[in-house]
């Protein structure tokens, strides 16, 4: 693919546009809708899809002019397809089509852990490479093979890692979603306060719920003056638990795969004692890590641009055939035109 | 209303097998209790025994995942936690969720009371020590009669208060 690649991401609460050529990022632009579902205590899926109906226009038309790329040189438009909230992603596949069309360039649809994945090849990262995607709905190790074709080597069989921070915070009283609140305190408490369980069951993959539990326990068997005094030491604790697992079972995938490289992805990835404890533990064990830029671990465009790279374009009309699906297993039904989705939403065509 | 204690996780999912084998589309189950009661452990466990395969994960994120069961029932799983602090419910595509011919399970309904219907079954978890749990399962007085029988093959103690008993 030459030429600059537009894309769109909504595929949650954040309304996305970027302008990505030859795997360079032009532009990024992120329109944030936290404050918005802030109100709500999290986000509304119905509010989330008309918010990016209003800001995409605006947001696009931001991410042309940072770029410096007027609509002429638009030689493709890249889109998340999911998985995500199915009103927010065909809001942006509707937009996607609607310009690729007007301009008569084609569409490519990207996965959205692709694109998280993808984020690292800004970094300069090669294949073959583990890649730890960690965010508020997923937490999966990706080996990379080639481009942004990966195989799962674990995932988690309950809540994701991002859910287990959020939802941590919650019991500890700093609101919800509290991922980033909780590791803000945790950075002035001792880790080593509070004990919770080191194995982890389920081999190869993750397992967050019974960590949430040991914490409401916790935090059960303390009176109220001692939860105040020692909360930055108890999220100290709550938070080394989750990062530990996220080390240990990142570092065992690289050894049983033989592999040197190891590369952090999604929303988790901004998670400071993550970041830390990735670096030490595998400059420890003599591996390269590459640790995107927080700007670009958390939902954005730039990532869709950079998968799309290494993706097929679709033509016009095969495109219009594209439909978004919300999780994993509802993929292989949308890229199948004529089939629907269980919950019977198609997108516009 | 039935009332059982659960003595383990294990015992949570065995609940889950019984009322897998006695649920009929289409039908809507909501699950009630606290964080770390064990309401996504006893949704997977349902759907397991319906034939769901692959990962079960929460649906706190994304709100409703569906999956397809043996015989093609399909089924809805949904959470409405980030819902549950006064959110505009009514936006919700609950349509998109309810009847046709599923078997919807919703935990933290407390946010979809005005929009949803009255559950067929509806399940509450209750803290008791770290590893056990108070469980109550609401239902039509037939259905809680083959769930307390399948419970007590099971060996599993079941308590239906007298007054109860229609």
């Amino acid at each position: 693919m030459t030429g600059a690649i537009l894309c769109v991401e909504t595929s949650c609460d954040d309304t996305s546009a970027a302008v990505v050529e030859a795997g360079r990022v032009r532009s990024s632009i992120v329109s944030s809708q936290n404050e918005l579902h802030a109100q709500f205590g999290g986000v509304v899926p119905e509010v989330a899809s008309r918010r990016h109906t209003e800001l995409l226009p605006t947001v696009v038309a931001d991410a042309l002019d940072a770029a410096g790329c007027a609509w002429d040189d638009v030689a493709a438009v890249a889109v998340t397809t999911g998985p995500g909230l199915i009103g927010s992603l065909l809001v942006g596949l509707a937009a996607a089509k609607a310009y690729a069309y007007a301009r008569r360039v084609p569409l490519i649809p990207v996965d959205h852990l692709q694109g998280h994945i993808a984020a690292n090849y800004a970094l300069g990262v090669e294949p073959p490479f583990v890649c730890l995607v960690a965010s508020g709905g997923h937490t999966l190790l990706a080996v990379v093979e080639v481009g942004v074709r990966f195989r799962v080597a674990a995932r988690t069989m309950d809540d994701a890692a991002g859910e287990a921070f959020d939802k941590g915070a919650r019991l500890l009283g700093l609101g919800y979603p509290g991922g980033r609140e909780l590791d803000e305190l945790a950075t002035r408490g001792n880790a080593g306060y509070a004990p919770f369980p080191r194995a982890v069951p389920h081999g190869r993959d993750f397992s967050f719920s019974g960590l949430k539990t040991a914490l409401l326990y916790d935090l059960r068997g303390r009176d109220a003056a001692e939860i105040d005094v020692h909360r930055a030491d108890i999220a100290a604790s709550y938070q080394g638990a989750i990062v530990r697992q996220l080390v240990d079972k990142t570092l065992a995938c690289a050894r049983d795969e033989g592999l040197r490289r190891v590369a952090l992805a999604g929303g988790v990835a901004a998670n400071s004692g993550l970041r830390r404890s990735m670096t030490e533990r595998c400059a420890a064990s003599g591996l390269e890590l590459f640790l995107p830029p927080l700007s670009l671990c958390t939902d954005n465009a730039a990532m869709v641009g950079l998968a799309a790279g290494h993706l097929p374009v679709v033509p016009w009309p095969e495109y219009l055939a594209i439909d978004a699906y919300a999780s994993a297993t509802q993929a292989k039904a949308a890229r199948r035109p004529g089939v629907r989705r269980p919950n019977g939403r198609r997108a516009s065509h | 209303m039935l009332s059982l204690t659960l003595t383990s996780p294990a015992t949570t999912r065995r609940l889950g097998r019984v009322l897998a084998g006695l649920l009929e589309p289409p039908c809507l189950v909501t699950i009630e209790g606290d964080l770390g009661t064990g309401k996504t452990t006893l949704v997977r466990e349902i759907l397991r025994a319906r034939g769901v395969r692959g990962a079960v994960t929460s649906p706190s994120f994304t709100l409703a995942q569906s999956y397809r069961g043996s015989g093609g029932v399909v089924l809805h799983h949904l959470d409405l936690y980030r819902l549950s602090r006064g959110a505009d419910a009514d936006l919700f595509a609950w349509d998109d969720y309810l009847g046709g011919g599923a078997i919807t399970f919703v935990e933290w309904p407390a946010a979809g009371s005005e929009a949803l219907p009255p559950a067929d079954v509806r399940l509450l978890l209750r803290h008791r020590t770290v590893r056990s749990r108070e469980a109550e399962v609401h239902a039509a007085e037939a259905l809680e009669a083959c769930v307390a029988e399948a419970l007590r093959k099971l060996g599993m103690a079941v308590e239906r208060p007298a007054g109860e008993r229609r």
